[in-house]
């Protein structure tokens, strides 16, 4: 009997350790455990032993019974988890579907950022027409015809026909041209509306110039205004400043301002930066406080209202921010380009 | 312009070195273009040519910055005695030239210059010629005047008087051969200096053949004068002549320095050139008045934000040989905060108390210059709706996997003749074009874009791109004049064949797949753009072929082509007026109640001829019933002529029919009653037989 006890046990568990489905499991444990199974038969056969054979035998086949049913339970545990995860896994390490997404061009971003920043200060986002007349883009900012200054800004001039069969013939048209600056917007904006306010113009400028790494022909500005009483030179250095650290973030920023000279404002200053430990002082916007002769010619009183105004390059922005090394991509239509931004 | 540190140096002695000279220019003067040896190019703005333009003048400066000493030089010549003039002078039009100072000079020995003189004028860009010319030249980089040398020999002299210098206006048809040997015709709008007989120089700009200084010179007459500085703007651009002394009196330089350069000359040409002169002759018909400027410490605190005393202002303007004038009722005053600066008069530049302030600022130093903030009218700040509008387009279109483009807005003269659905009299022209790649304004964005794929396509397989920009044409109505804006035309009448000139805010998008369909994608992406921007009422109406008008009402609002089929590739492309679409906009629209009761769906099969149109037939099945049929689509279609049977036509669509009540659950009875309707409808409009 000893011996019978120990070959039903060595069999069945290496009839379990073999097994590799749940499946197969069930049957070997009917096998074994089954109603006709070996064991039960022994269990069944102890009723015609004698009471000390009984004794000595029952409680061993008993324990042998639940000692198998635990191998098997188990047994079929391990396999039903490893079976369905076996099943169900996936290789995560395959790599992600790409997912086509359009990119914002950085011209785009750079300016979003810039109005975002200046919007949380509390100024306006206005537009002006690319298209402008001379006197919104130099007369009424105190660049008159004939002078020298106006030299400072290389203009394209659009061919216009004359009218002929018209009496009321004007000696000297005026010309149409292709804005040179953002500024013109300083006069459309202040001719429909009182001070105090202040607002921000992006939008394209043009510039009759050969082009090379640092020019284009056409390219972008944000034009600031602010005026109302008492508006000071120290308060532009505050709100510059105060655009310039959030533009850049966290990284360290200098600051030198120095004369310069536009004939829109007076005094006129020109603004560089020096980012983190690069050592060069960058050019990033010129500036001043708005010139008397501007607000005479949009009607304010030049005695009752100061303001300043200043003009940055969106791309001069956007190449320092990015490391882009020539003005020319942002124009050139690569989406190799594009696609990074 | 170009300066020699050198001289600098011997002005203002104290000057440390270059460094310190930059430094010191820079951060409260002027821009310094470059530094190269002796030479420091320095960036002159236009109002400052008067006083700066000159090693003086920013000799000047540095010392005013630094509270050098300037060492000046006396210029002034001794007279001896009574002098004789031996020419006169006669200023014709007193308007365009304030100022005439001339001096006759003799016994001039012509030679090379000292090298001192010649050292200067090469650090400075100039070619030594011989000691009078370069003197000439010499004395204008010193003090920024202009000079000209006449052989006075070589000057007509009316039956043997002495000659006359006459300066007027050019007669018609008068030439003047330059001292280049270039020949340059003159009209009644160019100031000339003449003798009684013939024009010696053009005012102002350039020196004549006639009375040129040669190696045999012994007699000259030396000219400084002072000439109106539009004029000779306009000539130099007329006769495409620019020269050293145009550009110095086209940037308004001071009457009181023509006699500083006269009496330097002077002083050189008798040191030099072992001269011996006549008296000065100084005809000066619009004398230059004192400029008095009032100045209030309290306004500067205001406008710049710093304060500073009395003494301070003071000690600035006196550096810059500017006069205070402090007023009787303001001395018993402490601290003075009033009171009147007397400019100096080549200081042309200033004329307000903000021209004052800026002196004073820049002398301190805009870096020391603390950072106030404002106080500021708060009011709620925005974006202009377009500009609202364009940021929406770009998260949509991005959204959807277009990508920005930025492209020029110009194109080329060759793109302007290709058609591309706009006339050719519509085109806006430049002037003055920099190429002809870039010569006409661009009319629509889809030039560029198409530009773009093509471009793209070496490196991409799909090409899904967007641009917002403005567009031009001609033809925003009559030219009438004055407003810019959308429309621009210019006060008196400027235009395009009688027509304004339109500026348009565009949006332009091209898709180019290979092997894929295109033209139904972007109009599916069109029209969920609209949707998400809140554009309601619009429809697609077909014009030529392949081509989808979008319009509202009778607002066209652009369009949508194929504009290239092929196996490997398929194009399309959209341009949208977005000025149009602005006004269209309807904003936030309300919530609508999810629906109560289930909607019922059917779809029905039919063939038709392939010349009905699929849009008209969803129009049909829609209007069949406004009330129930909530939504028609397209779910199937099949081109029956590839089919087997031969007897088959046409083309053969199914779509797919929503019904859906507000207020129950329809029943297929009712349904089934609109479906027959539908068929009958279809049957009679478009022959289509059921499958």
């Amino acid at each position: 009997m000893e011996f019978d006890l120990n070959k039903i046990k060595k069999s069945a568990q290496e009839a379990i350790e073999e097994l590799a489905s749940p499946e197969k499991l069930e049957e070997i444990k009917i096998k074994f455990l089954g109603r006709k199974s070996e064991l039960t038969e022994l269990l069944r056969s102890l009723k015609d032993l004698s009471i000390e054979e009984r004794r000595k035998l029952g409680p061993k086949l008993q324990e042998l019974k639940k000692e198998l049913e635990r191998s098997f339970d188990k047994r079929l545990k391990d396999l039903r988890i490893s079976h369905s995860t076996l099943r169900e896994r996936i290789d995560v390490t395959k790599p992600g579907h790409k997912i086509t997404s359009g990119h914002i061009h950085p011209l785009s971003k750079i300016e979003e950022e810039i109005e975002q920043i200046f919007l949380s200060m509390n100024f306006s986002v206005v537009e002006g027409p690319e298209v402008e007349d001379e006197y919104h883009n130099f007369d009424a900012l105190n660049i008159p015809k004939d002078h020298p200054a106006r030299e400072m800004w290389d203009t394209f001039w659009l061919r216009q026909n004359e009218i002929k069969n018209q009496k009321s013939k004007i000696k000297n048209p005026e010309k149409l041209l292709l804005r040179t600056h953002t500024s013109p917007m300083q006069i459309r904006y202040m001719e429909k509306n009182n001070p105090p306010f202040q607002i921000i113009v992006p939008g394209r400028v043009f510039r009759y110039e050969a082009t090379d790494a640092s020019h284009e022909i056409n390219f972008y500005q944000v034009e600031g205004l602010m005026v109302g009483k008492d508006m000071s030179l120290a308060n532009f250095k505050f709100v510059v400043e105060e655009f310039f650290k959030k533009f850049f973030g966290s990284q360290k920023i200098e600051f030198r301002f120095r004369p310069s000279y536009f004939p829109f404002v007076e005094p006129g200053v020109e603004v560089d930066i020096k980012l983190g430990k690069s050592g060069k002082w960058l050019e990033v916007m010129g500036a001043g406080m708005v010139h008397r002769k501007v607000f005479d010619a949009v009607g304010y009183n030049p005695n009752d209202v100061t303001g300043f105004a200043f003009g940055l390059g969106l791309e001069r922005l956007a190449m320092i921010k990015y490391k882009i090394p020539d003005i020319r991509l942002f124009y050139s239509g690569d989406l190799r380009f594009i696609k990074q931004f | 312009m170009k300066f020699s540190y050198k001289l600098l140096k011997q002005l203002v002695p104290q000057i440390k070195n270059q460094n310190e000279l930059v430094d010191k220019l820079t951060m409260h003067a002027f821009e310094i273009d470059s530094v190269k040896g002796d030479t420091i190019d320095i960036k002159l703005p236009p109002n400052r040519y008067s006083d700066a333009g000159s090693h003086i003048g920013i000799a000047r400066e540095i010392a005013a910055i630094s509270n050098y000493k300037l060492k000046t030089k006396n210029y002034g010549q001794k007279e001896k005695n009574k002098k004789k003039s031996y020419f006169n002078v006669k200023i014709q039009d007193k308007n365009l030239c304030p100022r005439y100072t001339a001096q006759y000079f003799e016994n001039i020995k012509i030679s090379a210059s000292p090298k001192w003189i010649q050292d200067v004028l090469k650090t400075c860009g100039l070619r030594p010629i011989n000691n009078v010319v370069d003197i000439m030249n010499y004395v204008m980089l010193e003090t920024g005047q202009p000079l000209h040398a006449f052989d006075y020999d070589k000057l007509y002299a009316k039956g043997g008087k002495q000659p006359t210098i006459i300066i007027r206006k050019a007669n018609k048809g008068e030439k003047i051969i330059s001292l280049d040997g270039e020949k340059y015709n003159l009209d009644p709008d160019v100031l000339v200096i003449s003798d009684e007989k013939e024009v010696l120089a053009i005012a102002g700009i350039k020196g004549g053949k006639i009375a040129e200084v040669d190696k045999n010179t012994k007699r000259i007459i030396v000219e400084s004068a002072n000439f109106d500085p539009v004029n000779i703007y306009k000539t130099s651009k007329k006769l495409l002549l620019s020269t050293d002394a145009s550009l110095r009196f086209s940037r308004n330089l001071s009457p009181e320095l023509a006699i500083l350069g006269l009496n330097r000359a002077g002083q050189l040409l008798i040191e030099i050139a072992k001269a011996s002169s006549g008296a000065v002759i100084d005809v000066y018909p619009k004398k230059q008045s004192k400029k008095i400027v009032k100045f209030d410490t309290e306004r500067f605190r205001k406008f710049i934000g710093l304060g500073l005393d009395f003494k301070t202002f003071k000690n600035y303007f006196e550096s810059l040989g500017f006069i205070v004038k402090v007023p009787a009722d303001q001395l018993t005053n402490s601290p003075i905060n009033q009171f009147f600066v007397e400019v100096s008069l080549f200081r042309v530049d200033i004329e307000t108390f903000e021209d004052l302030a800026e002196e004073i600022v820049r002398l301190y130093g805009y870096g020391k210059l603390k950072s106030v903030p404002p106080y500021a009218f708060l009011k709620p700040s925005g974006f202009e709706d377009q500009i609202v509008l364009k940021n929406k387009i770009r998260k949509i279109l991005t959204g959807i996997g277009l990508s920005e483009i930025y492209n020029y807005s110009f194109i080329s003269d060759k793109e302007g003749e290709l058609d591309f659905g706009f006339a050719k009299n519509k085109l806006i022209e430049l002037e003055n074009p920099i190429s002809s790649q870039f010569k006409y304004l661009r009319p629509n964005l889809e030039i560029g874009l198409v530009k773009n794929i093509s471009d793209n396509s070496r490196f991409f397989n799909e090409v899904h791109i967007f641009e917002i920009g403005k567009i031009f044409s001609a033809g925003g109505g009559p030219a009438d004049g004055g407003e810019i804006g959308k429309v621009f035309s210019a006060k008196g009448g400027s235009a395009y064949g009688g027509q304004a000139g339109k500026e348009t805010l565009a949006l332009g998008m091209i898709l180019s797949d290979k092997n894929q369909e295109t033209f139904f994608k972007l109009k599916g992406i069109i029209s969920a753009l609209f949707k998400k921007i809140g554009l309601v009422n619009y429809s697609f109406t077909e014009s030529e072929a392949n081509v989808l008008l979008i319009k509202s009402g009778n607002k066209f609002l652009g369009s949508i082509r194929k504009k290239y089929d092929s196996p490997k590739k398929q194009i399309s492309s959209a341009e949208i007026n977005l000025d149009e679409l602005l006004v269209l906009i309807e904003g936030e629209h309300e919530f609508r109640p999810l629906p109560k009761f289930p909607s019922v769906m059917r779809d029905i099969s039919i063939a038709v001829l392939e010349s009905a149109k699929v849009g008209n037939i969803i129009e049909e099945i829609q209007e069949a019933n406004m009330k129930y049929i909530e939504d028609v689509d397209l779910i199937d279609e099949y081109d029956l002529t590839k089919s087997n049977s031969s007897a088959d036509k046409g083309v053969s669509y199914t779509f797919r029919i929503i019904f859906q009540a507000p207020d129950r659950t329809l029943t297929d009875q009712e349904v089934d009653k609109e479906m027959e309707k539908i068929i009958s409808i279809l049957k009679n409009k478009f022959r289509a037989s059921l499958r």
